[in-house]
Order: C-alpha cells, then sequence, then structure tokens
C-alpha cells in the first residue's frame, strides 16, 4: 500500500524533470548556478590574489593574462574581487530565500488549512507588505543600523515572505477540498500532520519557484545597496566595486564591467532557473 | 454604481492601517538612529540652555507617546522636520526636487508600457518564432540586469565613446539656449538616457505580462466568435484581446511604483540627476536622517495611495471585481 502511494509522486518527479531540462536556456543556467557555487567555496583556491589587498598589481591596468579582468584604482586585483564576491552574493540570496520559502511555507499553510479568522489576518498583512517598497526600507534600515551582510539578508527574506505565503496559501486552501486530505483528517490526524504528510508535497514546487524569484531579487537589492556604499567594507562585494568604478567610467571600463555582468549572469541563471521550475510543477504553462 | 462606492470605500480603509504601521516604523526608526537630533542641528559648542530650550521648542523633552501624537500630526500637516545639512523645511525640499524625479519616472513608465505593449503583442500573435524566443530571452536578461548597471553601459557606451548625448544633470551647464525649442531639445537629450535605464526592467515585466495574457485571451471562445464574424485580426488583437490583457496591466503598474521609486534612486546617483533620489542619497552619506525619513515616508505614502488607486480603478474598469 505504501509502494503504490509513494511512486505517483516518483514518475511525476521525472516527468517534471525532463520538462525542466527540456528548456535549454534553465538546463545550462543550472549547469551556471552549480559553477559559482564551486567558485563561491573554494574561492581561496581559485582567486589568485587576496581580494581586498591593495597593490598587488599596478593600478588600473586593463585586462591581461596576470590580471584577467584588470585592477583597479588601488592595485586590487578584479578577477579575485569577483570570485570573492560571489560569496556575499550567494549568502544574501540563500539566507533570503531559505526564509522567504521556511516562514512562506509555514504562514501559507497554517492560513490555507485554518481558515477564517487566522487566514483573513494573515492575508491582510500579506497584503498590506506587498506593497512596501522594500528598497528604501532597506535604505532606511541601512543608513540607521550602518550596513551588515547577515542583516541585509535576514531583513530581505522576511519581507519576501508575503509572497511565498500568498501563493501557498492559495494552493494549500486548494488542497483542502481534495480527497487524499479529506481522508487525511477523517483518519484523525492533526492539523500538522496532514500539513506536512499531504499538503506540503503539493505546495513544494510553487514555494520552491517563488523563493528562487526572491534569491535574485535580494541579491539585486543588496547589489543596490552596496552600489551607493551600504556595505561590509571588510568583504568583498559586486556592488561595492561597481560603486568605486564610477569615478572611473571614462578611463577605466573594465572595473564597471565585470563586476555588473556577474550579477546579471548570477540573477539572469536564477531567473531562468526559476522559470524552468515553474514549467516542471505546472506543465500547464509549457503548452502554452 | 452605490455598490462601487462601498468597495472604493472600503479599499481606502483597508490602507489605513499599513500607513500607521509605517508611519509608526518611521518613529521609532527616527529614534533609533544615532547623534542627537539638537546637538546636530545647533551643534555641540553651543550653551546647555540653549539646548534645552530648542529640545522644549521641538517637543523632544515630552513622553514617546506625546512625540507619537505630535508626530503623526505634523506629517499629516506636511511637516517632515528640518534637515540637519541644510537647515530647511523637509517637505519644502523635497517638493522642490520632486517634479525632476516625477519627470523621470514618468518617462521612463511611458516608455515601458508602450513599446513592451508592443512587443508582447507582437511575441504573442508571432508565438513560437524565432522573434518570440529572442524578445523572450531579452525580456528575462532585462529583469535580471541591476538598473544602475545599465546606466553605466549606456553612459559607457552613448555618453563617454560615442558622445551622442549628455554625461549627466538635467540640462548643459552655462548653456543658452536659442529659442524654446533648442531649451526642449537640450533637456529631452538629458533625459534620454536616464529615463531609458529605469524603463529597462518595467519593460521587461510589462513584455512578458502582455505575451502571456495575450496568449491566454487569443485562445478563448470570443476571439474565435469575433473572426467568424468578420472582424479584421489586426482589430481583434488590438482592441477585442488587448482590452482584457489591459486590466492586468493596470494592476501590474500599480504594484510596480515602489521599485519605480528605487530605479529612480540609483538612476539618479548614475546620472547626477537632482531629484529625490539624490537627495536621499546624500542625506544617508551625511546622515541627515529627517531627510531620509521624510523621503521615506513620501515614498510610502505615494506607494500605498497608487495601489488603493490601481485598485479603485479595476472595479470601475471591470464590472466582475465589485461583485467578486
Amino acid at each position: 500500500m505504501a509502494s503504490r502511494v509513494s511512486t505517483i509522486p516518483r514518475r511525476q518527479w521525472t516527468h517534471g524533470l525532463r520538462h525542466f531540462t527540456s528548456s535549454k536556456l534553465a538546463g545550462i543556467s543550472a549547469a551556471i548556478l552549480v559553477l559559482v557555487v564551486i567558485i563561491a567555496l573554494a574561492a581561496p583556491l581559485i582567486a589568485p590574489y587576496p581580494p581586498l589587498q591593495t597593490g598587488v598589481s599596478p593600478a588600473l591596468i586593463p585586462p591581461s593574462t596576470t590580471n584577467l579582468f584588470g585592477t583597479d584604482d588601488l592595485g586590487r586585483d578584479g578577477f579575485s574581487a569577483i570570485v570573492f564576491g560571489a560569496r556575499t552574493a550567494l549568502t544574501v540570496g540563500g539566507i533570503a530565500g531559505f526564509v522567504a520559502f521556511a516562514v512562506g511555507i509555514l504562514l501559507g499553510c497554517w492560513g490555507g488549512l485554518r481558515g477564517g479568522r487566522v487566514d483573513d489576518f494573515l492575508m491582510r498583512v500579506v497584503e498590506a507588505f506587498q506593497v512596501l517598497p522594500v528598497f528604501f526600507v532597506m535604505l532606511v534600515i541601512a543608513s540607521v543600523f550602518g550596513p551588515s551582510t547577515e542583516v541585509t539578508a535576514l531583513v530581505l527574506g522576511l519581507l519576501a515572505v508575503p509572497s511565498v505565503a500568498r501563493l501557498v496559501r492559495a494552493e494549500a486552501l486548494a488542497l483542502r477540498e481534495a480527497d487524499y486530505v479529506a481522508a487525511g483528517y477523517a483518519l484523525g490526524n492533526t492539523h500538522l500532520t496532514v500539513a506536512f504528510r499531504h499538503v506540503l508535497p503539493g505546495v513544494l514546487g510553487t514555494a520552491l519557484t517563488v523563493s528562487s524569484l526572491e534569491v535574485a531579487s535580494a541579491i539585486l537589492t543588496e547589489a543596490g545597496l552596496s552600489f551607493l556604499g551600504f556595505s561590509d567594507s571588510n568583504v568583498a562585494s559586486w556592488g561595492a566595486m561597481l560603486n568605486n568604478s564610477r569615478q572611473f567610467l571614462s578611463s577605466a571600463w573594465w572595473m564597471a564591467v565585470f563586476p555588473g555582468a556577474a550579477i546579471a549572469v548570477v540573477v539572469l541563471s536564477i531567473n531562468s532557473v526559476a522559470e524552468g521550475l515553474a514549467n516542471m510543477t505546472n506543465p500547464r504553462l509549457v503548452q502554452r | 454604481m452605490s455598490n462601487l462606492w462601498l468597495f472604493a470605500v472600503g479599499r481606502v480603509a483597508r490602507a489605513f492601517p499599513l500607513v500607521v504601521l509605517l508611519l509608526g516604523f518611521n518613529f521609532v526608526m527616527i529614534h533609533t538612529a544615532p547623534g542627537d537630533p539638537v546637538a546636530m542641528l545647533i551643534g555641540d559648542a553651543e550653551a546647555p540652555e540653549l539646548i534645552e530650550t530648542v529640545r522644549r521648542d521641538f517637543g523632544l523633552d515630552k513622553s514617546m507617546p506625546e512625540q507619537l501624537i505630535a508626530y503623526g500630526s505634523n506629517i499629516i500637516r506636511g511637516n517632515m522636520g528640518i534637515s540637519y545639512r541644510y537647515r530647511l523645511p523637509v517637505g519644502g525640499l523635497i517638493t522642490e526636487r520632486l517634479p525632476a524625479t516625477l519627470l523621470l519616472m514618468g518617462s521612463a513608465f511611458l516608455i515601458s508600457m508602450l513599446v513592451g505593449t508592443i512587443l508582447g503583442v507582437v511575441a504573442a500573435v508571432r508565438r513560437g518564432t524565432w522573434l518570440d524566443s529572442g524578445l523572450s530571452v531579452l525580456a528575462l536578461l532585462g529583469a535580471s540586469v541591476p538598473v544602475f548597471w545599465v546606466g553605466m553601459l549606456l553612459l559607457l557606451a552613448f555618453a563617454v565613446n560615442l558622445r551622442w548625448l549628455p554625461l549627466y544633470g538635467v540640462s548643459t551647464v552655462g548653456f543658452r539656449a536659442d529659442g524654446i525649442w533648442d531649451l526642449v531639445s537640450d533637456r529631452v537629450r538629458h533625459l534620454i538616457l536616464p529615463s531609458v535605464t529605469i524603463s529597462v526592467g518595467q519593460l521587461a515585466l510589462i513584455f512578458r505580462v502582455t505575451r502571456n495574457r495575450m496568449i491566454e485571451e487569443l485562445s478563448k471562445d470570443y476571439i474565435t466568435q469575433a473572426r467568424a464574424k468578420g472582424v479584421p485580426i489586426t482589430r481583434v488583437w488590438g482592441v477585442h484581446a488587448l482590452r482584457n490583457v489591459a486590466l492586468t496591466l493596470v494592476t501590474i503598474a500599480g504594484l510596480r511604483i515602489g521599485v519605480l521609486f528605487s530605479g529612480a534612486l540609483l538612476t539618479e546617483v548614475v546620472f547626477a540627476w537632482p531629484g529625490i533620489g539624490q537627495l536621499m542619497y546624500g542625506a544617508m552619506v551625511g546622515r541627515d536622517y529627517p531627510i531620509v525619513m521624510g523621503v521615506f515616508a513620501m515614498v510610502v505614502a505615494v506607494t500605498v495611495l497608487a495601489n488603493v488607486v490601481t485598485d479603485i480603478s479595476y472595479g470601475f474598469l471591470d464590472p466582475r471585481v465589485r461583485y467578486g
């Protein structure tokens, strides 16, 4: 009995995976992301120089074989800074995405299964927070408390909770009416058991898709903050590199082009993986 | 009609707690901000009696709840405090710079709506062709690049290398216009790069939404019926289908006002555009908290208001919403 139940989702899973890889862009993007994660983890092995050490090379030299992405005004190696910058970007994106995912599922399932007043209240809060100009909230927090990568990531994650919770709640609401969920209740299970056993697998796809979009936008927001100078100056950050490049735009194009391209590649990959995930979990969209 | 007004009033009432909550957040932030506001205003060297007098004048000797109420009523009257640096009322500083920002946001909004909708319709009716896939990939890219980087690349290309367009500002310094056309063309030349910069992300979104909603609409029965009746195909696309898509676009546009504001802030910094974004950036660097909080309160107010207006106009545009 148990084995029969578990084979159905597995078949759907492989079916979905075929949908995912059928989009070339999503497949390539997933590969790029894996590569970026490896680069971030192995940064000290890959980067030829310490990322923030000044004077490792002459200042402002264009891309060459010794300095792949050139050097900045203080003689820091651009390539090394970009390699280490991947850590900052992925940390912010990862923390924010995880918080949004976990809290979003929790609140979404709770509201969707419980219904009534709890649901009403949660949805009001969610609706209100969706209007919030996130970037400005972050600016105010950064200017009052000073820049911190972890605080930025955490707050961005919390601000992203509503968009995950809203969609999870809608799915949970629909699932509540499904026969197998009703059967779960009829067997005498608690809300918690039903939520974990029967509802969670159904909402996981949506939650994953929305959360990965939030990872992308968290990385963009962090880049914007550090572009304005609100970043921890002890860690390499792509946004901070772009901030520094502004004064040298007309003389040192490489200082502006490479960090921005790094952000664009990572965010684009995450976005297209999210699109692949959406296609995988919601095949109806693929046929369009 | 009364149904609709009830809907509108209800929507406004529902926005109220959010505004109160955000003003509360703002108030807490002002009091958490490092530095004594009075010392920031008049300097530390002054006599202690003077500091006491100023504290009383500003109501800073009162209890926190009293201060919160005073803050609320001040905000409602448009009184947002005095800038540490300019020593002028924040409200005035904001209204002085708001038109430049609105001009930027307005042009970006127009560009993204116009181009995004047209390209979206084109991609939808040519679905599955190379044109459609090409545009879709471009849109994905447009939604992924940081707005300020787009600005820097455009500057690099068109102002630094090609020298077609000016580097920064709203107008040429020391420029003497030969009549009105000269003046307008100088302003427009300054406006092009920053407004294109802000529009990129928005354009990508509008394109994607238009394309997907158009494809959805075009598969519906009323389209087949219109075609069967002999309505010209361009009219079916442009009038029948697009009209239903427009409802979705209105919602998106309303929800995205906050994003447009943040795009404007970053773009103003890149292009040295003298709007409220620059004002806020300078205030953040110089720890001029009344301005930071003032701009924040203004942006929040506009964003919430835009959403309320969108929701209500949606009710007016689509009869289904009222009874839903």
